[in-house]
Parts: C-alpha cells; structure tokens; sequence
C-alpha cells in the first residue's frame, strides 16, 4: 500500500530547523503545515531537503501558517483569512484539499470567537469543494479545543463525527431546514494508553485538567474516511526526545508534531 | 384614559440616511477600474443555499406539524411589516482574482443605523479596532472603510496578488 504522509506541528515560534527537516526525512512527509513558524527559518529548512521540497505561504493574510510539500505537487493558495490557508494540490493521480489551521487559543479568545472562525472556513470550503469539483478535503492543525468540544460537534460549526459509521451512513443532515455536511474526526479512535498516543499539549494547571489535549487534529470528508490509515503524536525524532519528563519540552515545542497517513491511488504522490 | 402618546408634530430626531450598499459596492467596482482588472472586489450578501427539496420539505413539515400560523386581520393584510429595518442581513467584502479570494470584512447591515462591521483579524489589530466595530453614520462607515483599505497588511495582500499575475502571465 502506497500511503500520503502529512504532518502538523504547532513550532512555537522555536528554530528548530534541524528536527523539522529529520522528521520530514524520516517519516517521509509528502506535505507539512506549520504554524508558529518563524519565517527566516524556512530557507533553511527548504537547504536542508537538497531542493526535493517546496514551501507556499499565503498573500500575507495568514501569517499564522505555513506548507511546505514534496516538489512535484502543483500547490495552489486558493483562500487565505487571518486563522486558516485553503490550498488545493494535484498530482498527477489525486488531487486534494488542504486546509491548514491554527485557532484562537483560550487565553485571548473562547468558543464563541473560534466558532466565528469555523463557520467561515467551513463555508469557504464548501466553496471550493464545488469549484474544484471533489471532496478530497483535509484539515489539519491547532484548533485549540478537543474533539468533543462545541467547536467539533456543532452542527452549525465543524459538524465532525467521531465514529466512522455516522459519516458513512449520513454525510449530511437537515437542521431547520438547512443541510449541514459531516467531517469525520478520527482523533478519539487513535487515542490510546495502549500506544501510549495521549495527545499534543500538556496543560496541568487549574481545578480541573485532562493534562494531555489533542489540540492538534486532523478532518476529513468522506472519501477519505476508509483510506486513513494511521494518527498519531510523534515523542521522539530520530531517536531525539521531545519530552521533558512526561509533557513536551518546550525548548523544542509545546506542542507535539502529529503524522497522519492516508492510501492514495499509486503514481506520483 | 390618558393619551400616553408624545406630540407627534413637535419630533426631532433625525434618523441618519444609510447608503452603506452604495457606498460599498462603488468601492468594489472602482478596485478593478484602479487594478486593470487584475484584481477584482464583490460587496454582496452572504446567503444559505437551501435546496427546493428542503424549502418543500419545510413546508410539508409546518403542514404535518399543525404549526400555527399568525392570523391577520382584515385591514392589515398587503401591508409591509416594518421590523425588517431592524432586521440585519449579513453582506460580505472580498477581492479575488482568477484563483485566489480574501474576505477583508463582514457587515451586518440593515437600512437604519447603526450596522456592525466585523474586520479580518490582522487589519483590526493593525487599526486598534474593536470586534466587531459600530457604525452610526456614513460618513463615519467612510472613515473606518478608508482606513481599512489604507492598511499596511491589505496593501501589502493586493501588491502580492498583482505580482502573483505578473508572474503568471
């Protein structure tokens, strides 16, 4: 099986050009969304893959978030706004969309201002799901809440089921009289103890806490639902620790990098 | 009984005219006229597609429902509910080109003032503006308008477009 390897990873503002070029290496990313990136680091990190990838920021609306993908992808900005970057890529086999994503963090913002966002985005997608004809849509970044939070579950807002078997039966629903198309959140599936997969950020301060959050998460549409493959949160890059004792180490992130592998159709990907 | 209405003759309030979808809507024409053409501006209202199937089932459902319906007198019927000028709708103002859209603001707008204008992220903070923004007057709708358009982040946004057409072409 032929997979499409993408990676997320909130930089935190850190130079931290050589783990950003090892995990692309090692994991073989095809397309990488960055946010929190510092813009002089990107040169280098583009030096240091020998030419084999590109990167695509927007016009400058977005200066939250940044693509860097496998040079033979024809990469497109097709929307930008302040929060999100909608790119549309073709091979010459699949052609997807893309949608890189950082929210407004609870400290400066709350539910209400995220779900602004949201419903902006989701229409904007839509949008140019008609204009470019498929549904190959995939959104991935920091949302600033959980899977089960409102942001997620609303049906006026990301309309994301967490069970597979919702999407496939329904991909919409009717609410007074308006259709509302489903994204399916694939994160609680491949949150594990097993696995130890716990999630990206480590918050423990306050009366209550869940302690490890998946801020960073992945949608997807519905013909994408059956080729996902594999989520998870990566701990360690070439046998370097992104932890410091249990929760990231913040000299390198605060957030962990999350791969997500979807099949693709085999050719040039 | 007392006649708890005010001399109706002796009012001076003045309601401020509101020609905020004029005013709008020349500027996104004039961005083209000031590009060549390259760039493009829309000023138009933001609509919820709702299919003829689900207009149809909506009524089929009130019918089933037994909902209840308001019933008009006589003398009142074929006249205008007047509330809609205190209803908003929302209006969009975004600049495009063959492949690319940015939306610079929202308004909610309705034919009285005050409206609300809800500005990207990036050009409020540029601006100290508040989210979302009152408006009470055109002349002051003008104001935060120009000041928009004259924001380092947007012209910055609109060269890099331009050069992104040049390049292509």
């Amino acid at each position: 099986m032929i997979f499409i390897n993408l990676l997320f990873w909130n930089l935190a503002k850190n130079s931290i050009e050589n783990y950003i070029s090892d995990i692309i290496e090692e994991h073989d990313i095809d397309i990488g969304v960055f946010s929190e990136y510092k813009r002089n680091s990107v040169e280098s990190i583009i030096a240091k893959l020998n030419g084999k990838y590109l990167s695509y920021e927007g016009m400058g609306v977005c200066d939250k978030i940044i693509l860097i993908a496998k040079s033979h992808f024809d990469i497109k900005v097709r929307r930008e706004q302040s929060r999100y970057i909608i790119y549309s890529l073709k091979s010459d086999t699949e052609q997807f969309i893309i949608v890189g994503i950082h929210l407004q963090d609870n400290i400066y913002s709350d539910e209400d201002r995220r779900k602004i966002v949201i419903r902006d985005l989701v229409s904007d997608i839509s949008e140019q799901e008609k204009i470019l004809k498929h549904s190959n849509t995939i959104v991935i970044g920091d949302f600033n809440s959980s899977p089960f939070d409102n942001e997620f579950i609303q049906k006026d807002a990301f309309n994301a089921v967490l069970f597979k078997e919702l999407i496939l039966k329904t991909e919409y629903v009717t609410i007074d009289h308006r259709k509302y198309r489903r994204f399916y959140n694939p994160m609680l599936n491949y949150i594990s103890e097993e696995n130890l997969n716990y999630g990206s950020f480590y918050y423990s301060n306050g009366i209550k806490a869940l302690y490890w959050y998946c801020y960073d998460q992945v949608l997807l549409r519905k013909p994408l639902v059956n080729k996902l493959e594999n989520v998870f949160y990566c701990k360690t890059i070439k046998n370097k620790r992104l932890l410091k004792d249990i929760a990231p180490n913040k000299k390198i992130s605060d957030h962990l990098p999350l791969i997500v592998k979807i099949e693709r159709r085999s050719g040039n990907v | 009984m007392s006649d708890l209405w005010p001399d109706l003759e002796r009012f001076e309030g003045k309601i401020p005219e509101n020609h905020a979808i004029e005013i709008l809507r020349e500027q996104a024409r004039l961005l083209s006229k000031k590009t060549n053409g390259k760039i493009k501006a829309t000023f138009s209202k933001i609509d919820y597609a709702v299919s003829t199937t689900e207009i149809l089932g909506g009524a089929l459902s009130a019918i089933a429902s037994g909902s209840k319906k308001e019933v008009v007198e006589e003398e009142m019927k074929g006249k205008k509910d007047i509330n809609e000028f205190y209803n908003f709708n929302n209006y969009k103002f975004e600049i495009y080109d063959e492949t690319y859209k940015f939306r610079i603001f929202t308004l909610k707008y309705r034919p009285i003032y005050p409206i609300q204008i809800e500005i990207d992220e990036g050009i409020r903070k540029e601006k100290l503006l508040s989210s979302p923004t009152d408006i009470q007057s055109d002349e002051e709708l003008i104001k935060i308008v120009s000041s928009v358009f004259s924001s380092s982040k947007l012209q910055m946004i609109i060269k890099r477009i331009m050069a992104t057409d040049t390049k292509d072409t």
